[in-house]
């Protein structure tokens, strides 16, 4: 179980597509203590993640809500901050390294990807401010998760923002297209020409045993290997967020948006509410029914629905072109690399301790 | 753009994970940095010793094991072979089909594709009749002592043990109690504090339940007996109960009318007696299969059955 804590409606940069409803809303740190109880009272293991916002706004909120919970015994408790990385700096970062706090940082790559969107209130590009952050997150947190962003403008810096952030010595990147912009066909066609190199530029990460994390494939690559895994984000179930008045969402898309609450501090969650959001999640689109890739690909992520569509059930189309694009590339870099039995393939994907050994093995050599 | 079903997909020429394990031996090959055997083995020896200390921490349990690694130099002495200890206590295997695929399932309202679980008396009528039929003569409910039972006064308590030394009360024994009988049922899993509540929906793994909590209760049993556990195998329904609904053109209100009518329709058609009577057959085979060991073993006579 996750809770996602919406520390602050404000932040410090107006990226272009942020999907924040409010920008308005401070959370106290009794809102979030009573969430956390509500919420994780029932569950052995609980993720507390800190979000806005921007939530390094609220610095000493985050070490406060930390100290409560590691005296808690309602739960055993990890931590993620989701940044954009403007405020970190290495007191910040030292100290969350002492309370294992792990921070994802968003960048959208190159100067000329990060400046089309990530900008500040002066409307200008914030890249030359965070560079100098992501260096110093990346020695702190070697395997700190980079999240980008790619809008149809800039698709033709894709690849080389993915190979720049591997040059910066980044080990870990999640990719997110922003499915809300206005997407066409050659969009899909030029991101399909960057895939194709990414496919060549990560086979040759694993032959030369890099332990780079690229999600678009590597999410995809397990997802036939656990084939028996739900591909489904379980809207409600898996993770819910908090508005910071204390409201509970089932996921961070639908923060004040009254229609899709599922609960608050005070009473609690709404099981019924969590419950039918969920199952209308979980219906099979009859566009999907009887497709080969249906257990695999991304039509039952509700929050991505909503974001582009306005309904939870409805699939966006250029989600439909985008996976049925993907997919074969990322099958036939698997494949490939299957054959030759490449052995960081074989032991990332088909070894389960794989993540403990890749740590001891930083820790030891 | 359009929303188009992919109907030709050319399956992925990479193995999934079941049949990765019919060919272990590729599992063999590690990256050139990993083949150093100095340098495997200290990833080993800490990956050993941090395992044993995260679960002698969860446990509480004071009898910390420190594994030493033997270094490449003193290998020879590692070669020296001690004497195996007959453990006083005997696990009876469990039906290889039935722990592949059975006693797992989610239940509650986000259940997706919820399982049908017997009765304690039914699964309990079933065993006895199972096995005194094979010649076994049983006792009901006995309480027996030196048994690590969970701890109740730690279930909200990350400080306390997890379990207590003390009496806990089995299903059937034998008469002089060489053999212990339990039938895992949810409740136990419960108890035993292994369910992995996910939101309103706990989920189970009852064979992970008896072999990182039950067999766990034995560590410290002074005397010599065969135990069985045997748990419900937790039969699905065929097929995911919106299987067949049909949401084109329908808005959100309406689709919340159409799950609840999806949901009667595809429960009765899986008829829960269906369901009952083949949980009891599949429970049937691991009672038998026990049996057969029993046999083997000569701790039980074959008996003739016309």
């Amino acid at each position: 179980m996750h809770i996602t804590l919406h520390l602050t409606q404000k932040c410090n940069l107006e990226c272009s597509y942020c999907y924040r409803k409010s920008r308005n809303g401070e959370m106290t740190f009794e809102t979030a203590i009573k969430a956390i109880e509500s919420i994780c009272k029932d569950h052995d293991n609980c993720g507390i993640i800190f979000f806005g916002g921007e939530p390094l706004l609220k610095k000493d909120l985050i070490f406060q809500i930390h100290e409560w919970c590691e005296k808690s015994d309602i739960s055993n408790f990890h931590y993620k901050i989701t940044t954009n990385g403007l405020l970190l700096d290495e007191q910040f970062l030292k100290e969350s390294n002492r309370r294992g706090i792990h921070i994802a940082m968003s960048l959208d790559g190159i100067k000329k990807a990060n400046d089309s969107h990530r900008l500040k209130p002066d409307q200008s590009g914030s890249f030359d401010e965070i560079f100098p952050k992501l260096q110093a997150l990346i020695k702190h947190q070697p395997y700190a998760p980079i999240m980008m962003t790619v809008s149809p403008d800039t698709i033709n810096y894709f690849a080389e923002s993915v190979q720049w952030l591997q040059n910066q010595n980044v080990n870990y990147l999640v990719t997110s297209m922003d499915f809300s912009a206005d997407w066409n066909v050659s969009h899909i066609k030029s991101l399909k020409k960057e895939y194709e190199k990414l496919a060549e530029w990560h086979f040759n990460n694993y032959r030369n045993e890099k332990k780079f994390y690229f999600s678009p494939f590597d999410k995809r690559i397990a997802s036939h290997i656990f084939s028996e895994r739900t591909n489904s984000c379980q809207l409600g179930v898996r993770q819910i967020s908090v508005g910071s008045d204390g409201t509970f969402y089932p996921c961070v898309q639908f923060v004040g948006h009254d229609a899709y609450t599922i609960g608050n501090i005070e009473k609690g969650l709404q099981n019924k509410r969590q419950c039918e959001l969920f199952q209308m999640n979980e219906v099979t689109k009859s566009e999907c029914r009887g497709c080969a890739l249906e257990h695999r690909c991304h039509n039952k992520c509700g929050c991505l629905n909503f974001q582009t569509t306005g309904n939870i059930q409805k699939i966006p189309a250029v989600l439909c072109e985008y996976e049925r694009m993907i997919y074969p590339i990322a099958d036939r870099l698997a494949g490939k690399l299957f054959k030759l039995r490449d052995p960081m393939f074989i032991q990332r994907h088909y070894n389960t301790s794989f993540p403990v050994l890749s740590f001891l093995e930083d820790l030891v050599i | 753009m359009k929303i188009r079903k992919v109907t030709n997909y050319k399956a992925p020429n990479y193995p999934n994970l079941t049949q990765i394990l019919e060919t272990p031996e590729i599992m063999n090959k590690l990256p050139k940095r990993w083949q150093s055997p100095s340098k495997w083995m200290m990833i080993m020896g800490i990956s050993t010793l941090l395992t044993r200390y995260l679960a002698a921490e969860e446990t509480t349990d004071s009898n910390f094991e420190v594994i030493v690694v033997p270094s490449e130099e003193n290998s020879e002495t590692s070669e020296k072979i001690e004497e195996p200890v007959e453990p006083n206590v005997q696990f009876a295997k469990i039906l290889p089909e039935a722990l592949a695929k059975d006693g797992r399932g989610t239940f509650g309202c986000v259940a997706m594709n919820p399982p049908t679980f017997l009765s304690e008396s039914e699964a309990l009528e079933l065993i006895y009749t199972e096995l005194t039929k094979a010649g076994l003569k049983l006792k009901e409910d006995v309480k027996i002592d030196n048994i690590e039972c969970p701890n109740e006064d730690a279930r909200w308590s990350r400080s306390k043990p997890k379990t207590i030394v003390g009496k806990y009360s089995f299903d059937y024994t034998s008469n002089d109690k060489s053999i212990i009988i339990e039938f895992v049922s949810l409740k136990d899993a419960k108890n035993w504090k292994m369910s992995n509540t996910m939101s309103s929906a706990p989920s189970y793994n009852l064979p992970k339940v008896v072999d990182e909590q039950m067999k766990k209760a034995f560590d410290n049993y002074p005397e010599k007996a065969t135990v069985a556990f045997f748990f419900d195998p937790l039969v699905k329904p065929k097929r995911r109960w919106w299987g067949g609904a049909n949401t084109k053109g329908i808005d959100d209100n309406e689709v919340e009318e159409l799950i609840n009518k999806e949901f009667g329709k595809k429960r009765e058609q899986n008829s829960k007696k269906e369901l009952i009577k083949k949980s009891k057959e599949k429970l049937r085979q691991q009672v038998a299969y026990f049996v057969k060991q029993l046999q083997e073993s000569e701790k039980l006579a074959i008996t003739e059955t016309k």
